[in-house]
């Protein structure tokens, strides 16, 4: 009733000639800072702010929600092509995005990222307009125990990263686990493993790793084994477009990657990384050729990808509905609402429908911006990889070390990200796996933090990981993950 | 094949002893975390520990016969010139990126990447890399107001 | 965009040019009379946060109303504040550098055992503060900050407190809290959360037993019914706001989140009375008051000497505070 007629509404303002310009605006920039590692959405905007200030609310919340969006679409590009993950949530894109791209079907991995992205992104915002309210409730329900638990079966995406050998992948697990424990510990404020430097009190920054390990590692390995080599211009070669076979590998993983991703980014501790660890895992245990994933799977770009675009519109559910801060994007814009004399929280739709609205409808406007802009650039981006290589690896060098740079204006960071490049490097030399230690990295401080949030409120009595109904579910899940695949296979030796 | 399995051998053995080392270290590590009479009965020690135990488990794996020998191996010899190149750029990038600005750090690794890969001096590199650091340094530093060290350039580009 | 950055980059580039060609860009700027030409904002924190926020309201009203010509905000974050402390305390005697810090540093120095302290740096002037509120989900039988506090006496650990980072502000309220009302204060069952919106969920989703933070976080959930007020940490009531003050609930403390500016170490008198009255002018202007009343932020302007003794009681406070949770020893 209502909510149709308000979001027509908000068609109708977002849809002004000058509206519509900054609605370009905002995904340009949105995708310019996307390329850039340890640039955020959270950042830009926040820099932006004293700027939009003079802007009317609407056309700076339309800015806003296209630097929002445009931001997960710059950040797969450059996971794709050039194996720099910009945000955290495309680092599972980079796994299998970057061998489609070596293998000279980048241009199928771009518009798969980029067609599902403005799927999930399309079909979360039509979640975010109509059932805010119930995901709400929803998500109030989790607390620390059911996000451990929900850890726990995160966790379970290592087993679609492991490689070759178990042993190794695990190596590279508890390698991540084991960074994951530097700086302040969160739950009584004492550092661990710091060696009494102070840049290293608040940890070391998933992105430094991510770039490290991705893009400085994979350099390094170039230098050392192919520089000398002469370049296989593979970047032309093959489909330049998504073939009739990609497009049936790819619908069902973006729409799977959507139902994940939405409701798990409106988690109040959420986030964009989890979704696509668990979709990465899906794709690969429904997938017909599971030896593929690692190969340069499309189905393997394609899930993460809507998952994470599907996150990045649930974490607005929370902070339109309830005024709920989830992430730091979410935090800014609330802030953003509050210089503008808009009090966020519960009743912000009610009180403030005309610009909550236009958000909303701003949100469609510019996914869809975003997919007319990145569609047919496809191509031109692909060529990309056509630039000779000690330029194209000059040029990734530069923008590694100035995105790491600006996480923290910390030059710390620069020498640490050139150290674990230098780890990379050893462990593809190796052939040890890189994609565990991120998600170690990523997943371990939060399962430990959880955990004894857990415990603490429950005073020391474990079972209340299978007491909370959602926790328990959470945890047969994860068995279930666990086990399942072994039984599959012993029932299919049995059968034959 | 005999000599690359037992040099395949000796890098399982390598590896375990990291681990181990690694593994230990996190161990004693925990012990100099300070714990205090807290609310938080599992104080920050426990999983350190628990890592570290996996860590050492893992190194002990490592020297189990025969778990390396599905090893590819390389055909070649890798090319440390390339290598080093690269990496005294990043380092000099690094080292410079304060003193002298992010323009001229920029300059530097992307130069000294590119004579790296290509294995000689080339002066389209000077050139496309000085207009790589031009358009980044104002593109993020006047587009977006981030604060970029300006160095020696300060007495034109003001800042810090 | 481009446009304006461009016009940005020409007049900058000009004004410049004048200042070092000619010598006389002063003469020809808007701002020919402002006392300081030149003036960095050190804000220790991301930007979005609150010293960040601060730092970037100073620059809009110091270069708005021509005290100070040309203002520009570094962010130097990290560890509660004290990475960018550690880097201010290296400028010694450099007049050209302001930084903006607070209660939060106060504990993050002694929390991660800064070597750095404010000892290193000459304190300003506190500008702003914000006051603490306790809150309960709507539906907790909790219905007073009596019944809190009987039930944080009768057994402390059964009380959960959800709240910001551990040794922050709301961790300290808490524990004083606790130590006012003759509970175990080693037994307070405190639940660190990293972000406001994280901590925000768990309350109202009844995840812990009560939750503590700056009033700006709950306010809106507080008005919509969704969150019960038990008390505010403020010396009298506020208006708008339901609750009594601690005080009047019979719990004897007091408490802000304040935020101010630090001066680098062994300044110089006179460049000291410089920054002072760049700071007291600041303040009394309207820019300032406009910026307090759309922030939501209180006035709590306190300079020089006052603050500096001011300091001196609240680290005698927090640190005995924090030893008595177990998070200093």
């Amino acid at each position: 009733m209502g909510t149709l007629d308000a979001l027509l509404q908000g068609f109708a303002v977002a849809f002004t000639p000058a509206h519509l310009m900054w609605s370009l605006v905002g995904v340009t920039l949105g995708t310019a800072i996307g390329v850039l590692p340890g640039i955020g959405p959270a950042l830009t905007i926040a820099l932006l702010l004293p700027v939009t200030y003079h802007l009317d609310p609407t056309a700076a919340f339309i800015i806003f929600g296209g630097i929002y969006y445009g931001a997960m679409y710059g950040s797969s590009t450059t996971s794709i092509l050039l194996n720099v993950p910009g945000e955290t949530g495309s680092i599972v894109t980079a796994i299998d995005g970057h061998v489609m791209a070596k293998k000279g079907r980048a241009a199928a991995a771009l518009a798969t990222a980029a067609i599902g992205s403005f799927v999930a992104g399309t079909l979360a915002t039509i979640g975010l307009s109509f059932v805010s309210p119930i995901m709400v409730k929803i998500a109030l329900l989790f607390g620390p125990a059911e996000y451990f638990s929900l850890m726990l079966l995160a966790f379970v995406t290592v087993s679609a990263l492991l490689g070759s050998s178990i042993l190794r992948g695990m190596t590279s697990l508890f390698i991540g686990l084991a960074i994951g424990l530097v700086g302040i510990d969160t739950q009584t404020g004492q550092a661990r493993f710091t060696f009494g430097l102070l840049p290293l009190l608040d940890g070391i920054d998933v992105v430094v790793v991510a770039v490290g390990l991705f893009a400085l590692g994979e350099a390094f390995h170039v230098a050392f084994r192919e520089a000398r080599r002469p370049e296989e211009i593979s970047s032309v070669t093959g489909s330049l477009w998504m073939s009739k076979e990609d497009w049936s590998r790819s619908w069902k993983p973006w729409l799977r990657g959507t139902v994940l991703g939405f409701p798990l980014g409106a988690l109040p501790a959420g986030g964009t990384e989890i979704p696509t660890f668990l979709s990465y895992l899906i794709e690969k245990r429904l997938s017909k050729r599971p030896q593929e994933f690692g190969q340069g799977a499309i189905e393997a770009v394609a899930g993460p990808e809507a998952a994470n675009n599907a996150a990045v519109a649930g974490v607005l559910v929370p902070l339109l509905s309830f005024g709920l801060p989830t992430s730091a994007t979410a935090a800014i814009l609330l802030a953003a609402f509050q210089q503008y004399g808009i009090q966020p929280g519960p009743l912000l739709f009610t009180s403030n429908s005309t610009l909550v609205w236009a958000l909303i409808a701003s949100l469609y406007l510019g996914n869809l911006m975003l997919l007319v802009l990145n569609l047919p650039l496809v191509g031109l981006w692909a060529k990309l990889l056509l630039i000779p290589r000690p330029m194209l690896y000059g040029g990734i060098m530069v923008l590694s070390m100035l995105g790491v740079y600006s996480l923290k204006n910390s030059i710390f960071d620069l020498w640490l990200l050139i150290g674990i490049g230098g780890v990379g490097f050893l462990m593809r030399q190796f052939e040890y796996p890189v994609a565990p230690l991120v998600v170690g990295l990523i997943l371990g401080p939060m399962a430990e933090e959880q955990f004894r949030r857990a415990y603490a409120i429950a005073q020391g009595d474990m079972s209340v990981f299978v007491t909370h109904p959602i926790s328990l579910l959470l945890l047969i899940l994860t068995a279930a993950c666990v086990i399942g695949p072994a039984v599959l296979r012993r029932r299919k030796v049995a059968a034959a | 094949m005999n000599t690359e399995n037992k040099a395949q051998r000796w890098q399982g053995w390598g590896v375990g002893l990291v681990l181990l080392a690694l593994g230990a270290g996190i161990i004693f590590g925990t012990f100099s975390v300070s714990t205090l009479p807290g609310q938080d009965s599992l104080g920050p020690r426990l999983f350190p520990a628990l890592i570290g135990g996996g860590l050492i488990l893992l190194g002990l794996a490592h020297f189990r016969p025969n778990r390396a020998s599905n090893l590819e191996g390389h055909a070649d010899e890798g090319h440390w010139p390339s290598l080093a190149w690269m990496v005294a750029g990043l380092a000099i990038g690094a080292f410079t990126y304060k003193l002298l600005g992010f323009i001229p750090a920029a300059l530097a690794i992307f130069v000294l990447t590119a004579r790296g890969f290509a294995g000689k001096w080339d002066w389209r590199h000077v050139a496309v890399g000085l207009a790589v650091a031009l358009i980044a340094f104002f593109g993020f530093t006047k587009g977006l107001g981030l604060n970029l060290p300006t160095g020696i350039f300060k007495f034109i580009l003001g800042g810090h | 965009m481009n446009e304006l950055s461009r016009r940005q980059v020409l007049k900058t580039g000009a004004a410049l040019a004048a200042v070092t060609a000619f010598g006389i860009g002063t003469l020809l700027s808007r701002d020919a009379f402002a006392a300081i030409e030149q003036l960095t904002l050190v804000a220790p924190a991301k930007p979005g946060g609150g010293w960040d926020q601060t730092a970037r309201s100073m620059q809009e009203v110091l270069q708005g109303a021509g005290i100070v010509s040309a203002v520009q905000v570094e962010n130097v974050a990290g560890a509660g504040g004290t990475v960018g402390l550690a880097q201010f305390a290296n400028r010694k005697g450099d007049a050209s550098a302001v930084l903006v810090g607070g209660l939060v540093m106060l504990g993050a120095i002694l929390t991660n055992k800064s070597p750095v302290s404010l000892k290193d740096v000459t304190p300003l002037a506190r500008l702003t503060g914000e006051y603490e509120v306790i809150v309960v989900p709507a539906a907790s039988d909790l219905k007073t900050m009596a019944d809190l506090s009987a039930k944080l006496k009768a057994d402390t650990g059964a009380v959960s407190w959800g709240g910001g980072s551990a040794g922050g502000t709301d961790h300290i309220l808490a524990g004083l809290v606790a130590k006012a009302v003759g509970a175990d204060v080693t037994k307070l069952n405190y639940v660190a959360f990293s972000g406001g919106g994280e901590a925000l969920a768990a309350i109202v989703g009844g995840h812990v037993t009560c939750g503590v933070s700056g009033l700006g976080e709950f306010e809106a959930q507080i008005k919509a019914g969704e969150l019960r007020a038990l008390a505010i940490s403020s010396p009298e009531r506020l208006a708008g706001l339901d609750a009594p003050t601690l005080k009047e609930a019979g719990v004897d403390v007091e408490l802000a989140n304040w935020r101010g500016v630090f001066g680098a170490g062994e300044l110089a008198d006179a460049d000291k009375k410089t920054l002072l009255d760049a700071v007291d002018a600041m303040v009394k202007s309207d820019g300032w008051k406009k910026t307090l009343e759309t922030k939501g932020w209180m006035d709590t302007y306190l300079a020089g000497d006052a603050f500096s003794s001011f300091l001196g009681e609240e680290e005698t406070r927090v640190t005995a505070v924090l030893k008595e949770i177990g998070l200093v020893s």
